[in-house]
């Protein structure tokens, strides 16, 4: 078993798991550091974890629905947890968002339980959403060995109840606890396009000295709305803001989120070679 | 509203579009839990939904890679899966659990969904149908392989059936024009010929490989008669309105050799 151990100031480049990612691997052996492991593929197919003979692992989630307000179940924490431990994760990936609510009808005969979606949704931004999150990681956080650490989501449209953006939403919540972040770069470009801002200028706002883990993917527009787009290759504008956050920051990983589809071999080396690059001369 | 229940309504509209349609219409249910329907984006929610459907099925991309490019490319790739998570909560649907029962699901919708009058709907359906003729090629279970050749000397009464497994369609588009437009960072859609292509996908038995045939009428319709019950004058009469003449058995013999694997099976042989 191979583990993922950044030292202090590394900063290293992974790929997210996918279709074909053995092959992956083996045709760039020299500029892939680890494989980010999603939980819920791993909890349904286990032999996926298998991989991890051949390169680091670290872990990545979409259940604990750390910006809703219907609690994971034990079984999916204790499932979370022994994976992170049989792993040595360095942290948890986790996104800043629901995957589970409160069923909206409560009738007698209507269905009473959660509604559980298979993708996270970006919440709301409010202090009663404040509150919820930092309550929810300080229950959530303690029962795992390794940090979770928190993922900016894509924004598709506006949340009635909002009253701050999303720059100060996490701005706030950094503030108020001591938590680190996955800086995703595609959702950042994508909640800028949507909500109307500019990501280059509002880039610097963003609390950068905690992000430990970038991720880099596309996106595309479509019916007027840009979307997360993980069979698209990263923007230049990604590249960009992953050249200014290195000036200022220093990451643990950069992972590339190009698993929705088989990549060229060629585009793959090319833009790790560049992220490579990048780091060496921060 | 509390921020629980914006999420609930938010949650169960993704989970069920209809209702996102029912709430435009009536925003009634929404009111009266609190929920300030004016600033929902009603249209931004149900095209989310479409994403989530989308990503669901990317398992099939490998499968269906030219599909996949082509809903990207006409800008259509949300909007179809939009309206196909909605025709699944219309009609009670959860997604199907097995990679091929997604692939028909989505077929028979598309066949639904689809204008084929507008030419991009049009280029999108035959390109599906082709990835999908291939697919199933692939994975249907096969006719067994027969231990009775084709003979060399085929008569009126001799009865022939297909070995392997083949697929049959009509399209109005030849694929590879289409996959050559993809290549293009921005198709031109209009630049595609229209074609009339009888296309035939064949595995052998036991075989790996789908073979893409262009296929001439007579051929096509032999292949999609020739049942194992049908004799070759039969098959003429329906065809043709005459008996197996020596041209129609030299074309069915030229089936029947037809060695598409190199390894002396082929298409066709007797029942």
């Amino acid at each position: 078993m191979k583990f993922a151990a950044p030292e202090t100031g590394e900063t290293l480049v992974g790929m997210a798991y996918g279709p074909g990612a053995a092959d992956l691997v083996v045709q760039h052996r020299d500029r892939i550091d680890y494989l980010e492991m999603p939980f819920e593929q791993l909890r349904h197919a286990p032999a996926l974890g298998d991989i991890q003979n051949d390169i680091p692992l670290i872990l990545h989630c979409a259940s604990l629905s750390i910006a809703g307000f219907v609690s994971p179940q034990d079984a999916v924490l204790d499932d979370i947890d022994s994976t992170a431990k049989r792993m040595k994760t360095p942290w948890i990936g986790e996104h800043l968002a629901y995957v589970t609510a409160e069923p909206f009808v409560e009738e007698e005969g209507r269905d009473s339980r959660p509604t559980s979606l298979n993708y996270t949704v970006c919440p709301q931004y409010n202090e009663e959403l404040l509150d919820n999150v930092a309550k929810n990681l300080a229950t959530l956080a303690p029962k795992f060995d390794v940090p979770v650490i928190l993922e900016n989501p894509p924004q598709y449209f506006a949340s009635p109840d909002s009253t701050m953006s999303q720059i100060d939403f996490l701005r706030a919540l950094a503030e108020r606890c001591d938590v680190r972040f996955i800086l995703d770069l595609s959702h950042y470009a994508i909640t800028a396009y949507n909500d109307n801002f500019d990501p280059v200028e509002e880039f610097d706002r963003l609390p950068l000295e905690r992000v430990v883990e970038v991720h880099m993917s596309g996106h595309s527009l479509q019916s007027g709305i840009m979307w997360d787009d993980h069979a698209v290759c990263a923007s230049e504008t990604s590249f960009d803001l992953l050249e200014r956050l290195l000036d200022r920051a220093r990451p643990s990983a950069i992972t590339f989120e190009y698993n929705w589809d088989r990549f060229p071999d060629a585009t793959i080396a090319s833009h790790l070679d560049r992220t490579h690059e990048l780091i060496q001369r921060a | 509203m509390t921020a629980a229940r914006l999420q609930s309504a938010i949650a169960a509209g993704l989970s069920n579009p209809t209702l996102l349609k029912d709430w435009s219409a009536r925003p009634q249910e929404l009111k009266q839990a609190g929920i300030d329907v004016e600033t929902l984006d009603f249209h931004a929610i149900r095209k989310f939904a479409g994403l989530g459907c989308k990503v669901r099925h990317n398992e099939l991309r490998r499968e269906l890679p030219l599909s996949f490019r082509f809903v990207k490319a006409a800008g259509i790739e949300i909007d179809f899966f939009a309206a196909y998570a909605e025709h699944l909560a219309e009609s009670g649907k959860t997604l199907a659990k097995t990679k091929e029962e997604r692939a028909d699901g989505l077929l028979l919708f598309a066949n639904k969904w689809l204008d084929r009058s507008d030419r991009k709907n049009a280029l999108f359906w035959d390109v599906l149908q082709h990835e999908m003729a291939i697919f199933a090629a692939k994975h249907r279970a096969q006719q067994p392989a027969s231990e009775k050749p084709a003979p060399s000397g085929l008569n009126g009464h001799s009865v022939m059936r297909t070995q392997g497994t083949l697929q049959l369609r009509i399209l109005h588009f030849n694929p590879a024009d289409i996959a050559q437009a993809l290549q293009a960072e921005g198709p031109e859609w209009e630049a595609v010929p229209p074609a009339n292509c009888l296309m035939g996908y064949w595995r052998a038995n036991d075989g790996q490989a789908v073979h893409v045939m262009e296929l001439d009428a007579l051929s096509f319709e032999v292949l999609r008669l020739l049942d194992g019950n049908r004799s070759l004058d039969d098959i003429s009469m329906l065809l043709l309105d005459e008996a197996a003449s020596p041209a129609f058995l030299s074309s069915v013999q030229q089936l029947a050799t037809l060695d598409l694997n190199g390894d002396g099976s082929s298409i066709v042989c007797s029942a």
